[in-house]
């Protein structure tokens, strides 16, 4: 049986000040993936970063990183695609493990971003786009993706309140997460009179700053019960990717990286959308949450607010979304993100996510995006047969 | 208004790609592309309000960033001039110029 199973997890809170280095943010995730897996030693580590070498001055994090984990010695990388690099980190583990040359392998994410001012974290953010071609107006990542917002609001004529929906949902959602980076109920109204940070979107439309790290441990699905009694398959890892700058693309509303990754990964899974019982999507702004759930096969152009305000993505809904509180409200340590989703998607899946349980979820998908949809990494899970 | 300026770019002369940017080859043909001029004219397709600004930028914000659709020509990424209240999706912008890797248009 050929494929490729998540053994071992593990997660750092998402904090802003966590006083803790990166360093010690990546060993605190990979240390209690390690020990769940019941290891002490991986064959080669994919460490997903986006922005140490701006705001932290260091680069080189596979060797930092292994050596740190007192894995010494392995083939270790560093895997960047700015805000997706966990997820792509782990599409870079899985293809290891399937190489069959590496049997067990940690892969996740790490990010640093507190500590820093504004105007240092939204300039190190900006690296994910083509700065020879935009950089000079002074345009912040917020800024790029406030203009998909003003377009997707005018062409379909959906209400700010409607996109408002996904924030409100994440929040509610990260009451149980012990690990969010915030525990606070908001409603719509909070949403829309909260300040204007790049028009239309305002502060509760978006993401925060934070510091967190997310591991897992995988190996082949063939050796997954020598480590776990609740082994979860990845059934399909795909990374899509477009043009780098918003308007080389002729359609800002739809992100085609996404709609070529999850093609390809329901076609390898043999699922289709009405199969997925849990979906983690990248909601770094509230109008991506709700394009990714028309992208990714869930709702046609336009409609997919109305999923997230009729509750369907309640975690008592039809289709659970970012059932540990999303990026908006999980929080967003950039690099790591997409690690993080694939943590919560296999506690989900092995019947561990506490509180934030839902029940019988057999089936997950996970969508991460890096840069303004330029790099998207889609992961199918499943609950492994015995 | 006075007649604008003229937006100098790119174009690819066997497949008609085209660009403000320069670029080493035609990315859809892989010719050689040859120097233009688009109309100073153009149209807003998107915009924003930029308030929290990135490092270097301080002290210019709020600024209107948009994507304008040049007649004619390419989709760009540029700064409108005038007050953030009067841009709106569809309104015509005339170029300013390009300085330091900015382009400027005006209402």
């Amino acid at each position: 049986m050929r494929g490729v199973a998540i053994v071992g997890v593990g997660m750092t809170p998402v904090t802003s000040g966590s006083g803790k280095s990166l360093t010690e943010l990546f060993v605190e995730a990979g240390t209690q993936a390690i020990e769940d897996a019941g290891i002490d030693r991986v064959d080669s580590l994919y460490v997903g970063n986006m922005m140490s070498g701006f705001l932290q001055n260091q680069e080189h994090l596979g060797a930092l990183m292994a050596t740190a984990l007192g894995n010494e010695g392995v083939p270790s990388y560093k895997v960047e695609g700015a805000c997706a690099s966990g997820g792509v980190a782990a599409n870079a583990g899985v293809k290891a493990v399937l190489s069959g040359l590496e049997g067990v392998v940690l892969v996740g994410g790490v990010e640093k971003m507190s500590g820093y001012t504004t105007p240092e974290v939204t300039a190190g953010l900006m690296m994910a786009e083509d700065k020879a071609r935009v950089g000079g107006t002074g345009v912040t990542f917020v800024g790029l993706n406030a203009m998909i917002a003003r377009e997707y609001m005018h062409r379909y004529k959906v209400p700010h309140e409607a996109i408002a929906a996904f924030p409100v949902l994440c929040h509610e959602n990260a009451l149980d997460n012990p690990k969010a980076q915030f525990h606070k109920k908001i409603t719509v109204e909070d949403v829309l009179k909260s300040p204007l940070v790049a028009d239309p979107l305002r502060l509760f439309d978006c993401s925060g700053i934070g510091d967190g790290a997310a591991a897992l441990v995988l190996t082949s699905l063939k050796n997954a019960r020598k480590f776990t009694d609740t082994p979860v398959e990845i059934a399909a890892s795909t990374v899509g990717t477009d043009r780098v700058t918003l308007y080389q693309r002729p359609d800002i509303t739809t992100f085609e990286a996404s709609r070529k990754a999850v093609a390809e990964a329901y076609q390898r899974a043999r699922v289709k959308p009405e199969d997925v019982d849990v979906l983690e999507v990248h909601d770094a702004f509230s109008v991506l949450g709700i394009m990714a759930l028309e992208d990714l096969g869930f709702a046609s152009k336009g409609s997919g607010s109305s999923l997230a305000k009729d509750g369907v993505c309640a975690r008592d809904g039809r289709l659970p979304t970012n059932t540990f509180g999303g990026l908006k409200a999980r929080g967003h340590p950039v690099g790591a993100s997409g690690a993080y989703q694939l943590a919560e998607l296999a506690l989900q899946l092995s019947n561990r996510a506490g509180k934030c349980q839902v029940p019988n979820a057999e089936v997950g998908l996970a969508q991460s995006v890096g840069g303004i949809g330029t790099t998207v990494p889609v992961h199918i899970l499943k609950r492994a047969g015995s | 208004m006075a007649e604008s300026e003229q937006i100098p770019g790119y174009v690819c002369p066997k497949c008609n790609w085209f660009d403000v940017f320069r670029t080493a080859a035609c990315p859809n043909c892989h010719g050689a592309v040859q120097e233009t001029l688009f109309p100073g004219r153009g149209k807003v397709a998107s915009f924003t309000v930029i308030r929290y600004p990135p490092k270097g930028f301080q002290g210019e914000s709020p600024y209107v960033v948009a994507l304008i659709d040049i007649d004619h020509g390419p989709r760009v990424m540029a700064r409108v001039n005038g007050k953030p209240e009067d841009v709106e999706i569809g309104k015509q912008v005339s170029y300013q110029g390009n300085s330091t890797g900015r382009l400027e248009f005006t209402l």
